[in-house]
């Protein structure tokens, strides 16, 4: 062998299928050209150096959470986290933004970001892990009744802690009991309302004329995706709880096992101004109660821990198994005004955002574009505000020709990628409003869009 | 007519078997592919529910467990592509790098920066050369099993190993000059 023919046949010497002869000859080669000879050591060198030094193996509980998910899970194009698998549809993100004013904060963010290590019971784990809950009792179906210390119309997500309960409504048809076909789901509260077809999310806010759509992995719902399989929340609590300080407890008390899970707030809390306004951004205990004997969820209980005083922010009234869900329930009809527009589309909208100046110049432009009144300016910073006539109305008469007060300083706070503006603007009709708004340029382009605060 | 033992899983006992079998290595694939263990095993398990749910139309496959490497190994392309998309998990560093924000135990740590270092050096070369000595010296991987995956001849593989090594070979010692230079 020469030296060309050296080079062509080297990569072999690091393959196992490399015969016996050819590695002879090379190395009879080496013993006579000291240049390939070196070569061949610093590849191997290299090569060498590549090696992971650590050994990497399947987590423990893969196997049984696979076995689980094949046995007990109704919609197995859900993951654990609500993460859908590359190529069906992205979750595991947040989306680009859209006005928050019109409660559009779509926040892909997993149910219950906290995680644990754990001190769990594992018998009364197992018994509710262990068996194929849905398929035993052949459950093909979930409605619930809660209320959530929320506000009607805003984001699912949204926690606030000196608000009213809300009451909401959640329709989940599993459809086959063993797997198969994704679920079909709905939840509603008054001014806002999300299904799921099976193929597609749909939003609906009817008290803005805002109707969106979006592939099926959409947060529409956040964190209250945890509650559309119930058989699949111990399983999802325990991975959400892995690795962080937060813990969950399982006990049998009587006829029932009582899930407690302790999360911790997750955030930037330098600033406190977003603690407390959703699940993940507080210190929070959640209360899961399951019937003994036929594991079903029964209850579901949330308490936030503000200032060392638990308030309930989430108490489940009524849960039914089984119950007829029309397929009516999964269609939303749209008055003749309104129509679907794609999420997609509102957030590839080249006109949109602001690049190239700081958050606070940008509440700066935003403001004062309402009180020239140049709405093309103001549609750059609201997503959607050129789809939906009503949201643009209200937009028009509530904002056009305020006066600027004053802009402060922005901020960070809570999981929000984007920042907060102080402001004080005086409205038209002489209302003084002092508050935040919510910016963020996530976007590819970096521009700055409006995420709410108005 | 003796049975394929690498057959596509057909029942939950078969696949319970797959899964004991191949998850190491699958879990590796993906952690040295996207650089977090949760994730890593997020995929696999997708895949695996999806093995199962194609059981049926898969029975033909008779090397099932390259079949489903395959399959691991497009989802974490899919799901990279689908990172330097998104802007938020950048800005939370999870672009590919290895940022730890979901655990602080000290064995994961030492993984991660064990997949920081390969994918650094990685990542100063051509990705389709990357790709190659990805998968002969992280997964093992043969050179034809690898042409397979990649779909292009195994002398492609071959030049695309050599040529990546030996450029990684020359940035290895530019490094170690100025290392030297430095003390």
């Amino acid at each position: 062998m020469n030296c060309v023919e050296v080079s062509e046949k080297m990569a072999d010497l690091f393959d196992d299928s490399i015969s016996p002869e050819v590695k002879n000859e090379l190395f009879s080669h080496f013993r006579e050209c000291e240049e390939c000879r070196t070569l061949y050591e610093e590849m191997s060198a290299v090569v060498s150096e590549l090696k992971p030094k650590v050994g990497i193996h399947a987590g423990r509980n893969l196997q049984q959470e696979i076995a689980g998910r094949t046995l007990s899970s109704g919609s197995p194009f859900q993951s654990r986290r609500g993460r859908i698998l590359p190529g069906m549809s992205p979750v595991w993100k947040r989306v680009t933004a859209v006005a928050a004013v019109m409660a559009l904060i779509f926040v892909l963010f997993p149910i219950f970001h906290n995680r644990s290590g754990a001190g769990s019971d594992a018998k009364a784990a197992s018994t509710l892990l262990g068996s194929s809950i849905r398929a035993l009792w052949d459950v093909t179906s979930v409605y619930m009744e809660y209320d959530v210390r929320t506000q009607e119309g805003d984001n699912f997500e949204y926690i606030n802690m000196s608000g009213d309960f809300v009451s909401h409504k959640l329709w989940s048809a599993f459809g086959d009991p063993n797997h198969a076909e994704p679920g079909r789901w709905r939840i509603e509260k008054k001014g806002r309302t999300v299904v799921m077809d099976g193929v597609n999310q749909y939003m609906y806010c009817d008290q803005i004329g805002v109707a969106l759509k979006s592939g099926p992995g959409a947060g529409y719902v956040s964190w209250m995706k945890i509650l559309l399989d119930p058989m699949e929340i111990l399983r999802k609590e325990k991975r959400a709880a892995k690795g962080s300080d937060s813990k969950y407890r399982i006990e049998e008390q009587g006829n029932e096992i009582i899930l407690t899970v302790n999360a911790k707030a997750t955030g930037d809390f330098r600033n406190t101004y977003a603690l407390n306004s959703s699940i993940p951004e507080s210190n929070n205990t959640r209360i899961y109660t399951f019937d003994k004997t036929s594991k079903l969820l029964k209850s579901f209980n949330v308490y936030i821990d503000s200032a060392g005083k638990e308030i309930q922010v989430i108490r489940m009234t009524n849960i039914k198994y089984n119950e007829p869900a029309k397929n009516e329930l999964f269609v939303i009809t749209l008055p003749p005004e309104v129509n679907w527009v794609a999420m997609k589309d509102i957030m590839s909208d080249k006109n949109l955002g602001v690049g190239g100046i700081t958050s606070d110049e940008a509440a700066r432009m935003f403001f004062t574009a309402c009180q020239k009144e140049d709405w093309d300016m103001v549609r750059k910073f609201i997503p959607g505000l050129i789809n939906f006539v009503q949201m643009e109305l209200a937009v028009k008469g509530q904002y056009g020709g305020l006066t600027i007060i004053s802009i402060g300083k922005p901020f960070k706070s809570g999981h929000g990628p984007g920042e907060f503006v102080p402001y004080s603007i005086r409205c038209k009709n002489g209302y003084v409003k002092t508050f935040n708004l919510a910016l963020r340029k996530d976007n590819p382009e970096k521009k700055w869009i409006v995420d709410g605060g108005f | 007519m003796t049975e394929n033992p690498d057959k596509f899983p057909q029942t939950p006992a078969d696949l319970a078997g797959f899964v004991r079998k191949n998850q190491d290595r699958l879990v590796r694939h993906a952690f040295f592919r996207l650089g977090n263990q949760e994730e890593a095993e997020d995929v696999v398990q997708e895949i695996m529910i999806r093995v199962y749910q194609e059981q049926g139309s898969r029975q033909h496959i008779d090397k099932a467990s390259s079949y489903v490497f395959r399959m691991v190994y497009n989802a974490c392309l899919d799901q990279l592509r689908k990172k330097s998309k998104s802007s938020f998990e950048q800005l939370n560093g999870h672009n590919g790098s290895a940022v730890i924000t979901d655990s602080n135990h000290e064995k994961e740590m030492i993984a991660r920066e064990e997949f920081t270092r390969i994918d650094a050096m990685l990542r100063s070369i051509p990705e389709e050369q990357a790709e190659v000595i990805r998968l002969r010296v992280v997964d093992e991987m043969s050179f034809v099993e690898i042409a397979e995956i990649m779909k292009v001849p195994v002398t492609t593989i071959k030049s695309r190993f050599s040529y990546g090594i030996i450029k990684l070979r020359t940035k290895v010692k530019k490094q170690e000059e100025v290392n030297y230079e430095l003390r």
